[in-house]
């Protein structure tokens, strides 16, 4: 009875999701092509459609292999809610995701679970009202707040990337806490050696994850025979 | 219209609060939506409180990186192109690139100064077709990866299939991780250190403190405090 309740929440929450999702996305979408499109009626600049098709092909090349690795990547972590939003503010890695974990871990949510699931949405969600308040506040007082601040709290700023990622990699190990420093050796090294055998920077990413999934196999049946 | 002008202009704050207000609409709808359903699935209020509140504290920290990137993108595409873009998809590092690029293609530049409104005009049109990238591809493709997940988990092994998605995501994480440590193909040593301060930190609160639900709530925002002060005391 509790499990069938369970199962009928998430599956009426998922449809709701899916129609406002999409609404969602679409504004999102002409509302990120809005200021361009002002200043170049305000000014009668517009860039020209094989200027357009330049700057599209730079981006892609750039950053195209991001648009398919990090949506399918990030995706058993944040959900279809959660992708909805996550593809459209941003900072996934090293902000959203480690509010949607947090919130998971600290309702003891199992892994892949319903709850997990509505956890995710809300520990995301809580998250995009920290960050776009804090960037408000920045941008409005910004230049005039950032001298104030003590030194010595400037300084630790600089360490924020490796501080987040660490923590939360340690929070992603758990259980698997022998297989995570593995793979954790072995991206470090992708990092730093793939590049240099020629393979494009964004699709490092991409072969150390499989990477990642080998190790798990050859662990999973050497753990299964032990 | 000077570039000076434009850049700064009260209009360009309201056109470019649009994306910001879509994005708390977003989260607004969702978290509402999300609190319903989860009282019909049996799931506490409290619990969706303490879940919010733990997610809050844990952003806190995080947050500070945009914010950084913003003060010095502020100085270079004014005021509200930098909040927006901050606000929205498109990591600081891959703004400040396709800005860079977009901007190159005119003969201008990034560089105090050297902007000029071309280069401007560029940077916006260039950031905004890259963010689409994203917007298109990870919004509305979410539908079917939900599906295709929900596919694996019938279809194969339950033991195996939690451990490939553990797997992708030691990678995933391993890789940002990395980035954040090596510089142009080589380790750096204080971050490597910040990261393994982190990392020990996190492991001792969570072993330890298990059983404190206060302290789990803070210990992401706790273990990132940790090591960025003590990397600051040794660096």
């Amino acid at each position: 009875m509790e499990e069938n309740k369970e199962l009928a929440g998430i599956s009426e929450f998922r449809t709701k999701i899916k129609n406002l999702g999409v609404v969602f996305v679409t504004m999102a979408l002409i509302a990120n092509f809005i200021p361009a499109v002002f200043v170049s009626i305000k000014t009668g600049i517009f860039p020209s459609g094989t200027d357009l098709f330049k700057l599209w092909l730079a981006a892609a090349a750039a950053f195209g292999v991001g648009y398919f690795v990090q949506p399918i990547s990030f995706f058993p972590m944040v959900n279809m809610a959660g992708s909805f939003m996550v593809w459209i503010c941003g900072n996934v890695g090293e902000l959203r995701v480690p509010a949607a974990a947090m919130a998971q871990k600290v309702t003891n949510c199992e892994q892949g679970s319903p709850k997990a699931e509505i956890m995710a949405t809300i520990g995301i969600a809580a998250s995009v009202f920290v960050s776009v308040t804090m960037i408000t506040v920045f941008a409005i007082a910004g230049s005039q707040l950032m001298p104030l601040m003590p030194k010595a709290v400037l300084k630790g700023f600089t360490f924020i990337l490796p501080a987040v990622l660490g923590a939360v990699y340690a929070d992603l190990c758990g259980k698997n806490f022998v297989l995570g420093v593995i793979i954790l050796v072995s991206s470090v090294l992708g990092t730093i050696f793939f590049p240099k055998v020629g393979i494009p920077g964004g699709m490092v990413m991409l072969v150390n994850i499989i990477v990642a999934v080998l190790i798990a196999r050859v662990y999973y049946l050497t753990n299964k025979k032990a | 219209m000077e570039l000076k002008e434009i850049m700064n202009s009260p209009m360009l704050w309201v056109v470019s609060s649009i994306m910001v207000i879509v994005v708390v609409l977003e989260a607004v709808v969702f978290m509402r939506q999300a609190f319903k359903s989860a009282e019909k699935m049996g799931i506490p209020r409290e619990e969706c409180i303490t879940g919010m509140r733990s997610a809050m504290i844990t952003a806190i920290g995080p947050a500070f990186s945009p914010v950084i990137v913003l003060i010095a993108l502020m100085a270079v595409l004014g005021g509200p192109t930098a909040w927006m873009r901050m606000n929205d998809i498109g990591a600081a590092r891959t703004e400040l690139a396709m800005s860079a690029i977009a901007t190159g293609m005119v003969g201008s530049s990034l560089e105090a100064g050297k902007l000029s409104l071309m280069g401007f005009i560029f940077a916006l049109w260039g950031m905004a077709l890259n963010n689409s990238g994203w917007i298109v591809i990870g919004g509305y493709s979410a539908p079917q990866l939900g599906k295709a997940v929900g596919y694996m988990k019938e279809k194969f092994d339950q033991g195996w299939v939690k451990l490939v998605m553990a797997a992708a995501a030691l990678g995933l994480f391993g890789t940002l991780l990395s980035n954040s440590l090596i510089s142009k193909g080589n380790l750096v040593y204080k971050n490597l250190f910040a990261g393994i301060v982190a990392f020990v930190a996190m492991t001792i609160i969570s072993h330890f403190f298990r059983g404190n639900q206060r302290i789990q709530e803070f210990s992401l925002g706790l273990a990132m405090l940790i090591s960025m002060y003590v990397a600051a005391a040794f660096f």
